[in-house]
């Protein structure tokens, strides 16, 4: 199968008064139609970077993407205009973010920010675009929806917010859904609403998504692929069974051992030692080396490729064959 | 037999509402009662606006008390002049969620964690000095950072800073409002395990305010369930999450994504909490709960002691 998105060694610096720092060191990915991909790591790993990448969301002053190509749906998406990008964000390709508040216009209503680029997109006239707005509310379960249309944002809840943040996403038939963390905000009573919504209406309408999280229970529940990232490199990438039960990359596994369990209640949490490296002065080789116990003179020389542990599941580790 | 370190009895705290309620007034606590003893730790959990941080200023004499008492070791926190209040503030101390914003972006570690001490009769300088010193040893950050300003430590380290600063003055009690949300897991943990180790060290009480049951379930001796401003539900960790009675408590349980994801989501919560402008007559989970009976929709039930040390507001519970 094509894969949908095909993201290939993508190098992306920011230029800054100390020199470059290097956010993404080559990412590799790929996302096939249908599918739910999770992006997982912590702050600052580059996880939301890759995603804004893929829109063209990078501020032009500044992030330099230095090597690599992003290809969606075959074509390339590194090099086109703004004008080109202002085509396919919302159309073919989406972006639902984390806190709904700041990503809807606070002074414009529900109903007029749908009605927008539903006109703009879809070509739609007023009327049309209005009957269309209403129907996407129902689709993401939003009672009343000819009330929230003439709402304003700050009139909704958090959970309603991102019901609506989602049917905008989705309303001019994305192939492509970027989620960056959208339930982090959320309560976990509205957060297992969300994730359920979004899984349904995804696979009804055979959209794509990449869900960027930090939560590895949350991929656990919606995901059937997951890339770890660390440090701008995806360690491990495979099957949400395989990476979360039978990790590879000592990264993996350190941070699911940090994860306290709801089932059971342990009396201390293994925690990973030391702190994520400046960028500006990456660690050479493995870029996780100085906080690794397996650490060997390979690892702070050469930096390791991804490479095949079993089907799909690939690690990016020099002591990969020793663990497994 | 212990006394409790503080006893919440029947507090209660209502807001006047703005806007289109004007005149009205809405329950953020209402009648929560409660002991913290000394050296446990409490969990607080609940869903954003159950009125979970309220009852943590309340506890902290940040808020004044619509109805009900607090006892700090017997003494009621009402009707205390300065110095009493002074006093106590130092037996009280807190860490927010966010120290980015805790901590004076102007000052430096140093002095950010020397303050509580300069007003609170440590004269010394060099006393004072010594005791920063031995404050920040104890939350893991060497000498190298006392003359760092925050801006330039992460937040886990900015989340010791804030920690340090809390127990400068030997307090008994913390109340800890959501300290590790805004960090990672990884960072989380080391935080979680920090604050034990403090608590075994100093016998401190904790507060623990948390949405997040896992870290809740960790950390806490004692857990209680807030929905719309009471609690409806307390008991030991380990009885609450094995044996949950509540039908909210259960759904909360559900609700967390496991890490097997053969472990589905199974039941959800439909709706939401209900607005504070309208509160509904009887049990206020009423219109979200699926076993709501007239009873629920009209009455609803006061906190009972079904069994040893478990606590449930439910009209189904018969004790």
């Amino acid at each position: 199968m094509e894969p949908l998105l095909k993201i290939s060694d993508l190098h992306v610096g920011f230029l800054n008064y100390a020199g470059v720092a290097r956010v993404l060191n080559g990412i590799d990915l790929e996302l096939f139609p249908g599918e739910f991909l999770g992006l997982v790591g912590e702050s600052g790993s580059g996880k939301s970077l890759t995603a804004n990448a893929v829109l063209g969301l990078l501020p032009a002053r500044s992030a330099v993407i230095s090597k690599g190509s992003i290809m969606f749906e075959g074509k390339e998406l590194i090099g086109r205009s703004e004008k080109e990008f202002q085509g396919l964000r919302g159309k073919k390709i989406s972006m639902v973010f984390q806190e709904p508040m700041n990503a809807l216009n606070p002074s414009y209503k529900i109903g007029k920010q749908m009605v927008e680029i539903l006109k703009l997109h879809k070509g739609l006239s007023n009327k049309e675009a209005k009957a269309e707005a209403v129907r996407w509310l129902t689709q993401v379960h939003i009672q009343n929806p000819e009330k929230v249309v003439k709402e304003y944002p700050y009139e909704l809840s958090g959970g309603m917010r991102q019901r609506v943040l989602l049917a905008m996403a989705l309303s001019c038939g994305s192939q492509l859904l970027l989620a960056d963390e959208p339930t982090t905000a959320l309560d976990v009573t509205i957060q297992a609403q969300i994730l359920r919504l979004m899984k349904e209406t995804a696979d009804q309408l055979g959209t794509s998504v990449l869900l960027i999280t930090h939560d590895l229970a949350v991929v656990a529940q919606t995901c059937q692929r997951v890339a770890v990232m660390y440090c701008g490199n995806i360690v491990e990438i495979g099957p949400v069974t395989k990476v979360l039960h039978e990790p590879c990359h000592p990264y993996t596994k350190a941070l699911l051992k940090a994860l306290p369990n709801p089932d059971h209640s342990e009396t201390e949490l293994q925690s990973i030692p030391g702190s994520v490296p400046n960028l500006l002065t990456p660690p050479a080789g493995c870029r996780f080396h100085p906080r690794c116990d397996l650490v060997e003179k390979t690892c702070m020389e050469l930096r390791p490729q991804l490479t095949t542990v079993s089907e799909n599941h690939y690690v990016a580790c020099w002591r990969e064959e020793d663990h497994v | 037999m212990f006394k409790p370190l503080l006893s919440l009895q029947r507090v209660g705290k209502e807001f006047p509402a703005r806007g289109s309620g004007k005149g009205l007034s809405y329950k953020a606590v209402n009648e929560v009662s409660l002991d913290i003893y000394p050296g446990e730790t409490v969990g607080l959990v609940g869903e954003s606006g159950c009125g979970k941080s309220t009852l943590g200023y309340l506890v902290l004499n940040l808020l004044d008390l619509t109805s009900g008492e607090i006892l700090f070791e017997g003494q009621s926190l009402a009707n205390l002049n300065k110095a009493q209040q002074r006093a106590l503030k130092s037996q009280i101390q807190i860490v927010f969620q966010d120290p980015q914003s805790s901590l004076n972006p102007r000052f430096k570690i140093e002095q950010i964690v020397e303050e509580p001490l300069r007003l609170n009769g440590w004269r010394d300088k060099q006393k004072r000095k010594e005791r920063v010193r031995q404050l920040l040893d104890k939350v893991g950050l060497g000498e190298e950072y006392l003359g760092r300003f925050p801006h330039e430590l992460s937040g886990g380290q900015r989340q010791r800073v804030a920690i340090a600063r809390a127990i400068s003055l030997n307090p008994k009690l913390i109340v800890l409002d959501e300290p590790t949300s805004a960090l990672d897991v990884s960072v989380q943990a080391q935080i979680l395990n920090l604050l034990k180790e403090l608590q075994r060290d100093l016998n401190l009480a904790f507060l623990f305010i948390s949405h997040n049951l896992a870290v809740v379930r960790h950390l806490s001796n004692k857990v209680a369930v807030m929905y719309y401003g009471r609690i409806i539900e307390l008991a030991d960790t380990n009885e609450l999450f094995n044996n949950p009675l509540h039908p909210y408590t259960k759904v909360l349980l559900q609700s967390i994504p496991n890490i097997n994801p053969e472990k589905p989501l199974l039941v959800e919560l439909e709706g939401e909490m209900p607005t504070p402008h309208k509160s509904p007559l009887g049990c206020s989970f009423h219109s979200r709960c699926s076993y709501a009976n007239d009873l629920c929709r009209e009455a609803g039930s006061e906190l009972q002691l079904i069994k040893e040390g478990h606590w449930v507001s439910c009209t189904r519970q018969k004790v």
